[in-house]
């Protein structure tokens, strides 16, 4: 399968935080959504993507192109929401299709027009009187408004109700539908993901943990529940992690299946988004 | 080019709210042109503190930029690190010039309603000319400051900056006092006098120039 997306090494050194050999690669027509807990390096991944930093080391390729030598071309086709930064809350939505008319060669203004009326948001209204929902719209409907092939996304639903974040994720399954299209997603709300992303990538300080199907997340790995006699019995090797609590254990095993026929463990939990990624946090070995 | 376009009308629409400010500002210079006395002095105030207004209006762009972390959104749309800095240039050469010619017709009426003539074109040129010069000058220094340290914290350093530019024209100026240099610096004025405007121009050119490509140097190596 082609690859929309692909970073290979990637490093990149702050004081105090490193970003270690990253590599992601996302396929065309696919979700990838990027876990990890505040601080974990999501964002200073989107940034690398984005030649908003320098890096150190690593590669970017964006539809088999270098990003950096490519970077304005690139651009053209990738929409991108960051979620602390856009353009001043003192533009209103009109002012903004006035702005995107000279930037994006595919600005498309009928369809910019359709997205602020499917979303409800007032056009003459500065930026500044939308609530954090409507605000966070408005971001997604001009980073669709010129046809990307790719969506870049930072925590888009961070700060969102329910409702909001259903709307959202909505929009963002609509955007694959043809096939072709692809989104690059941060979020630590594991949730959202566990309902449209395709492949789950698990960031923990600076360093990719996994990288892996949602399918095979959810359906393969195991969340064990047993007392301190039955722990004790287990090997090493057959598990992830554990996360001890009062009265039992929580074991993350890769593969339930082959765990349950050595072990004899009838009750087997299909562990969500949230519990591996809490497990590989907080757990021990 | 497009996309810088783009980037000014950004600009110029985040700047609408200062309009009105910026009208009564204006306003108020107009009228209080109308009681002074002396119309150089008239026409020298009115044509300084509109130009300088024009020139801040364009400064302020970078406070909106600040507060909304735009910067980093901006650079994620197809616009490189080079357009971002022409266009904020483009913008506060093109606010302060407007200035200057609104500061000269303005002087032009309020001469005319005053005196009932035109007073010498040149001389209101060479003014407005010379203004452009001097906030040039400052603008070319704030610029870079503001890549470097922010459109806050860059003012401090501005100040810094100012003082030292100002104590160094204030040592130029006591060695030729000192060594009796003004005769001839006179007579070097004297003989420039009549391309003095464009002289002034070209060098301010260069100054801005200079200032973009600092902070160019500055910008490139910032990270978002």
């Amino acid at each position: 399968m082609e690859n929309i997306l692909e970073i290979k090494n990637l490093c990149k050194k702050y004081n105090g935080f490193e970003l270690k050999n990253i590599n992601i690669q996302l396929p065309k027509g696919m979700i990838m959504g990027l876990i990890g807990e505040n601080g974990a390096g999501k964002t200073t991944t989107i940034k690398s993507i984005l030649n908003l930093i320098h890096l150190d080391s690593g590669d970017i390729k964006i539809m088999n192109q270098d990003m950096k030598k490519n970077n304005k071309v690139l651009k053209e086709d990738i929409g991108v929401v960051l979620n602390d930064s856009f353009f001043s809350e003192y533009l209103n939505a009109l002012d903004i299709n006035k702005i995107m008319q000279n930037i994006y060669e595919k600005w498309d203004e009928e369809l910019y027009f359709k997205y602020l009326n499917d979303f409800k948001l007032p056009k003459k209204k500065i930026i500044k009187e939308y609530s954090t929902g409507m605000k966070m719209k408005l971001k997604i409907a001009v980073a669709l408004a010129h046809h990307p092939k790719l969506l870049i996304l930072d925590e888009p639903t961070s700060g969102l109700d329910p409702i909001a974040r259903n709307e959202i994720l909505d929009i963002f399954q609509e955007f694959i539908q043809n096939g072709t299209n692809s989104i690059f997603v941060s979020s630590h709300i594991t949730s959202d993901l566990e309902h449209i992303a395709d492949y789950i990538t698990f960031i923990n300080n600076g360093e990719i943990i996994f990288s892996k199907t949602c399918d095979e997340l959810l359906d393969k790995y195991g969340l064990v529940k047993c007392s301190k006699e039955e722990f004790q019995k287990i090997d090493k090797k057959d598990y992830i992690k554990l996360k001890k609590s009062k009265y039992e254990y929580d074991i993350l095993v890769e593969d339930k299946n082959v765990f349950q026929k050595k072990y004899d463990i009838k009750v087997i939990d299909k562990p969500t988004l949230e519990e591996i990624m809490l497990i590989y946090i907080k757990g021990e070995k | 080019m497009k996309v810088i376009k783009g980037l000014i009308i950004k600009d110029l629409l985040q700047l609408k709210s200062y309009k009105k400010t910026l009208f009564i500002f204006i306003l108020i210079f107009f009228l209080s042109g109308l009681t002074q006395e002396n119309i150089n002095t008239t026409i020298s105030t009115v044509i300084l503190m509109i130009t300088l207004a024009f020139g801040m209006f364009g400064i302020a762009s970078f406070n909106y930029d600040e507060q909304a972390k735009a910067d980093s959104y901006i650079l994620t749309l197809p616009i490189s690190k080079k357009d971002v800095l022409l266009a904020k240039y483009l913008l506060i050469i093109i606010l302060t010039i407007i200035g200057a010619l609104i500061g000269i017709i303005l002087s032009i009426i309020i001469s005319f309603l005053l005196i009932h003539h035109i007073p010498n074109i040149l001389t209101i040129i060479t003014t407005s000319i010379s203004y452009i010069f001097a906030l040039g000058i400052i603008e070319s220094l704030q610029i870079p400051c503001i890549y470097k340290w922010g459109a806050e914290k860059g003012r401090l350093q501005l100040f810094v900056i100012v003082a030292v530019v100002a104590l160094l024209l204030g040592a130029v100026v006591y060695i030729i006092k000192r060594f009796n240099y003004i005769s001839q610096i006179q007579d070097i004025l004297n003989s420039t006098v009549s391309y003095l405007p464009l002289l002034l121009l070209i060098i301010i050119s260069f100054i801005y120039y200079i200032s973009y490509k600092v902070s160019l140097k500055i910008y490139n190596k910032k990270e978002f």
